[in-house]
């Protein structure tokens, strides 16, 4: 009897004093993480919608884990928006950012955020010669893959060996600007 | 004398790694590149020689029955430390380790020494062994990852070494590349250690 309580009594000191230490801990990490997460979030929304911090603001019109919509304003102008989108790759989640213009023509950037594809396959929808085509392509939600080279802003060329990686870009992309294009018509000006 | 033998028995005579086989999973998981594999080794000396030392100053006091939830308990406050303070104020570094800083929680190496040693030594003796054993750990993701990120990428350390002549070997940055060279490793400590004993 004795020797179990002291058992507990052990492991429940420990486990408390674990806990403190950890509450302790985190209160000089945890300004530090959300600092990174942001200026981390204003560096992606530079490169796919060339905002300006300096100059620019930004707001969040929707915010939920695999979804995310931006509103790059200058001054009461809106210069462009930003969307977050994410889907499954070929080995785990693809997270992308990209940006469109204010009447949703067409597609100015697209960074991805996230990826586990394979090294010199897939990982590939990293590269600069794969995400430069994507400037200025069709912002409708049907983009459509082809393997050739394409100037055509409906099409998109895949990268040969990885064609699903491509393709799951491609999904992620045309889903997310349907999706960001209904709510900025029911919610946003 | 004695805890000299104790620092340098990890680094090649008792490695973790190659000789025991411990701690595999980083091992083979971060070393695709040297920077991973230094913030792998930052992160499990950290963790080994702070549990160590409250492994042994508590030893005493902790019942036998319940001596490994301490242990753990004691592990778990060191690897959420490290991994809050990577996430901190190396993020990169962070993101590119992933989950295999929470798991060091479950790194053999780890719960082993505290088991095998600090729970039956002194500070000082187990100081002396953390620090030993975690060169051991950092001597073995070194090697892992020069061979696997030299011949994966052609970089050392993010540098270029090779020439443009030369084509990265895909495989050796993918995980089979990694059990090619643990074994080629695991062969060679092992020829190494059976030589000099006989």
């Amino acid at each position: 009897m004795k020797e179990s309580i002291r058992m507990i009594a052990v492991l429940t000191f420990f486990a408390l004093l674990s806990g403190g230490i950890l509450g302790w801990f985190n209160t000089f990490t945890e300004k530090r993480v959300e600092e990174n997460r942001l200026k981390e979030l204003i560096h992606s929304l530079q490169t796919v919608t060339g905002m300006d911090p300096r100059t620019d603001t930004y707001e969040i019109i929707k915010k939920e884990k695999d979804f995310e919509v931006y509103r790059i304003l200058s001054g009461t102008e809106i210069k462009a928006y930003a969307i977050v989108g994410e889907g499954n790759g070929y080995q785990d989640k693809i997270r992308l950012i990209f940006g469109v213009s204010p009447d949703f023509s067409k597609i100015l950037a697209l960074k991805i955020l996230e990826e586990k594809e394979t090294p010199g396959l897939g990982a590939r929808i990293e590269s600069k010669e794969y995400l430069s085509q994507w400037k200025g392509k069709a912002a409708t939600g049907s983009l459509k893959l082809v393997k050739t080279s394409t100037q055509n802003p409906y099409e998109v060329q895949a990268i040969s060996g990885a064609t699903i990686s491509s393709t799951a870009v491609l999904k992620i992309v045309n889903k997310s600007v349907l999706r960001a294009k209904k709510i900025i018509k029911e919610g946003g000006k | 004398m004695n805890l000299w033998k104790e620092f340098i028995k990890g680094w090649w005579k008792e490695n973790p790694v190659f000789v025991m086989v411990l701690g595999t999973c980083p091992t083979l998981a971060v070393t695709n590149s040297v920077r991973n594999a230094i913030g792998m080794i930052a992160a499990v000396a950290f963790v080994l020689l702070g549990s160590s030392i409250i492994v042994s100053l508590i030893r005493k006091m902790v019942p036998n029955q319940v001596r490994i939830a301490t242990f753990i308990v004691v592990i778990a406050t060191f690897v959420t430390m490290a991994d809050r303070y990577l996430a901190a104020y190396y993020p990169d570094l962070s993101r590119a380790l992933g989950p295999y800083v929470p798991l060091i929680v479950v790194n053999c190496i780890i719960l082993g020494r505290q088991e095998a040693f600090a729970s039956k030594h002194g500070v000082l003796e187990s100081i002396m062994d953390a620090l030993g054993m975690s060169i051991g750990f950092g001597i073995a993701l070194i090697l892992m990852s020069t061979v696997r990120e030299i011949l994966g990428s052609g970089t050392w350390l993010g540098m270029k070494v090779l020439g443009h002549w030369f084509i990265p070997w895909q495989v050796m940055i993918l995980p089979a590349g990694a059990f090619f060279v643990f074994g080629f490793l695991v062969w060679g400590f092992n020829a190494v250690n059976k030589a000099f004993k006989g």
